[in-house]
């Protein structure tokens, strides 16, 4: 990965962007796609779309979403606990003895989820049995420092533990949202030959239910829609593979066949992988877990649309493990495909 | 709050609500499935959505056994556990017939306590001979719904059978009427929704919002209030009856939209409660607005309310009409033109 866009990683990885809450890393995103997009944009939820060539006729959308999975303040106990409630797939059983930090509005609080070694702790707590510290003496204390409403990230920052492979909170989607910005930069140097639009969008709200994504595909009404996401690797023990699947991080993005995945992107895909030499997986459609490609589908009529996905071990907690290769050769692919889009070519099911 | 209006079937509430918003609206309109929509000012832009759903949970007539007793199916989210010894009344196409939900007696249940009840295991009684005088006075797909009318019970707190949502289409009418006698300060549209089969997956406000393409939107609902005994805050919160109107922050709740309902509530001195989103993923009728037509900036306004979904809510008169000013209030507060964006 080349150093400037592997900054602009770090950068995003390390914001907070709690689903709703998104706008610190919106604007790193926006700020960085301006250098090279021709019209940038963001609607009234936030949706944040940079396009390139706006004046092609073929609009093509490249999305990740940047928000990610997280908590909010539910309740500040007499006593000056914090009770959160889950933003999207927050699995409680992962949170004790964790660092958070409260993000206010005037700045991030520190703390910490509460676990006694003499209290009697169950393995599978719920969500509300858990509380964070943030050491105030009391209510007031705390009823001062923090709202009921402010969201709450895990405090995991971004390291490479072995040449490619990095761990980081939330990849989950943050690197399918750098996958876009990325195409489109790459893209930009090449936009001679391309005869397409390329839409890149940094989608808000993916986690608590597909929303943002449903906004843009209105907005916008794309001929090609792209969800760049995160899927499960499944090449770490426990996991069977008669069940889920074979897909391993650092073998290249995956290209999901089935259901939301238009049969006719997803052979151009792999054409053009196996044409350019760039590794691919092929999975089926998850059925554990939905990306935008979903909402994108069948949202405004029919939009041809396809999963490229990272695989991604250990999703969904904060220490979400990559190959950067895979996500390197993910925007490969798809700046690949926009190149190879004709112009005014119809993506259609041949019956 | 005493007319009939189960999920699919809410004729009868939209006729008393039409009647009541023709008095001050400039059109009122009712679509295919029965939503209505009442109309202030409309050559103004803002378009500002205002919705409460008419709609209640019940049941329906499932079966008659050749005894003549009358299985049901429920209508939106309804516990079994309620309806035990409860009057009912089934709504036929000739009128209301009333009839009772069997209770095994206690001396015949001491060993089966502790089972599960589900809706299947229990039957109204309409006092039939068999299954064809049931059938010639009830039909198949017949609503039911619970007897319990509305009674104050004291100065400031109602009871009644459906606050939920009645108490919303009310305060959407209500702002409404309160928007109509200030006009002239007026720059914004605003369309009031009675919204019909929100308790069947907020059917209703998807049509709605289609229809409409309203600029912003103001869900009004019943909330669930945590001030009564065996409600853990510390999972769900604090809202209580009586302490003013609840709005929420995340996810739907734009932020734009709830930093203008603070602000007005505050110029207006109107106590708020806050909450965050509510858990549910299509819980109301804003996760239907919200992210439709390509975005709309929603905010949900709750009216803390005891004993959702059973014949007895309860709930706080002073907050039911604090929620309809503070949404009048921010009615008039909106500017010609004026959109709510989040500032990336």
């Amino acid at each position: 990965m080349q150093r400037g866009p592997l900054t602009f990683l770090k950068k995003l990885l390390t914001t907070p962007t709690v689903s709703g809450h998104e706008t610190t890393g919106q604007r790193l995103w926006i700020d960085y796609v301006r250098k090279f997009a021709d019209e940038v944009t963001v609607d009234s939820y936030g949706n944040a779309i940079a396009v390139l060539k706006p004046q092609s006729k073929t609009k093509v959308v490249i999305d990740g979403h940047i928000d990610e999975i997280g908590m909010v303040v539910k309740h500040i106990t007499d006593g000056g606990f914090i009770h959160v409630q889950q933003v999207g797939g927050v699995n409680p059983a992962l949170l004790r003895a964790k660092r958070v930090d409260i993000h206010t509005a005037r700045g991030p609080v520190r703390g910490v989820f509460g676990h006694s070694g003499i209290g009697n702790a169950k393995n599978d707590p719920k969500m509300h049995e858990l509380f964070i510290d943030i050491a105030a003496k009391d209510s007031k204390e705390a009823n001062r420092k923090v709202a009921v409403g402010d969201p709450v990230t895990l405090v995991d920052d971004f390291e490479i533990i072995n040449r490619q492979v990095a761990v980081a909170r939330a990849f989950d989607d943050r690197i399918g949202a750098w996958v876009a910005a990325e195409t489109i930069r790459r893209l930009a140097s090449a936009r001679a030959r391309l005869r397409c639009s390329v839409i890149a969008t940094s989608s808000v709200q993916e986690e608590v239910g597909l929303r943002g994504a449903s906004m843009n595909v209105f907005n916008i009404r794309p001929h090609v829609f792209f969800a760049v996401d995160v899927t499960h690797a499944t090449d770490t023990p426990g996991i069977n593979r008669q069940q889920h699947g074979k897909t391993a991080i650092g073998d290249g993005p995956t290209i999901q066949l089935g259901r939301e995945n238009h049969p006719v992107l997803t052979k151009m895909l792999r054409n053009i992988a196996k044409r350019k030499k760039i590794p691919v997986q092929v999975e089926a459609f998850l059925t554990i877990g939905a990306t935008n490609a979903i909402p994108a589908y069948s949202t405004a009529g029919d939009t041809p649309s396809a999963v490229v996905s990272i695989a991604t071990r250990y999703i969904h907690t904060a220490t979400e493990m990559i190959d950067l290769r895979d996500a390197d050769r993910a925007a490969d692919l798809l700046k690949e495909f926009c190149l190879s889009v004709k112009a005014g070519q119809k993506f259609k099911v041949r019956v | 709050m005493n007319a009939p209006t189960p999920s699919s079937f809410e004729t009868a509430g939209q006729r008393v609500w039409c009647d009541y918003v023709r008095c001050f609206a400039d059109r009122v309109t009712t679509d295919s499935y029965g939503n209505v929509a009442a109309v202030l000012n409309p050559s103004g832009r803002p378009v500002v959505l205002l919705d409460g759903h008419i709609d209640e949970i019940g049941l329906m007539v499932k079966y008659i056994n050749d005894k003549g007793f009358i299985y049901f199916q429920a209508i939106g989210l309804v516990s079994p556990k309620i309806l035990p010894a409860q009057r009912v009344q089934i709504h036929t196409a000739k009128g209301p017939i009333l009839g009772v939900i069997g209770a095994i007696p206690p001396h015949q249940t001491m060993d089966d306590e502790k089972k599960d009840l589900a809706l299947h295991d229990l039957a109204i009684d309409i006092g039939a001979a068999d299954g064809k005088a049931a059938a010639r006075r009830v039909s198949v797909g017949d609503p039911i719904t619970l007897i319990s009318q509305f009674a104050m019970l004291s100065e400031d707190v109602a009871v009644a059978r459906a606050f939920d949502d009645r108490a919303g289409a009310w305060a959407a009418a209500e702002a409404l009427r309160l928007v109509a006698a200030r006009r002239r300060e007026l720059h914004c549209c605003v369309v009031a929704c009675s919204t019909v089969q929100e308790e069947y997956g907020i059917r209703g406000a998807m049509m709605n919002v289609f229809n409409i393409r309203p600029d912003a939107a103001v869900v009004i609902e019943t909330g669930i209030a945590t001030d009564s005994p065996g409600l853990d805050q510390s999972r769900w919160g604090r809202m209580a009856v009586g302490d003013g109107p609840v709005i929420m922050i995340g996810r739907e709740n734009h932020p734009a939209l709830v930093r203008r309902l603070r602000k007005v509530a505050k110029g207006r001195k109107i106590k708020l409660q806050e909450n965050a989103f509510f858990f549910q993923q299509d819980g109301t009728n804003a996760s239907a607005i919200y992210p439709a037509v390509g975005g709309v900036p929603t905010a949900l306004v709750s009216v803390c309310t005891r004993y959702i979904h059973s014949p007895v809510e309860v709930l706080s008169i002073k907050d039911l009409r604090q929620t309809a000013e503070l949404i009048a209030a921010v009615c008039l507060d909106i500017k010609k033109d004026e959109a709510f964006r989040v500032e990336v």
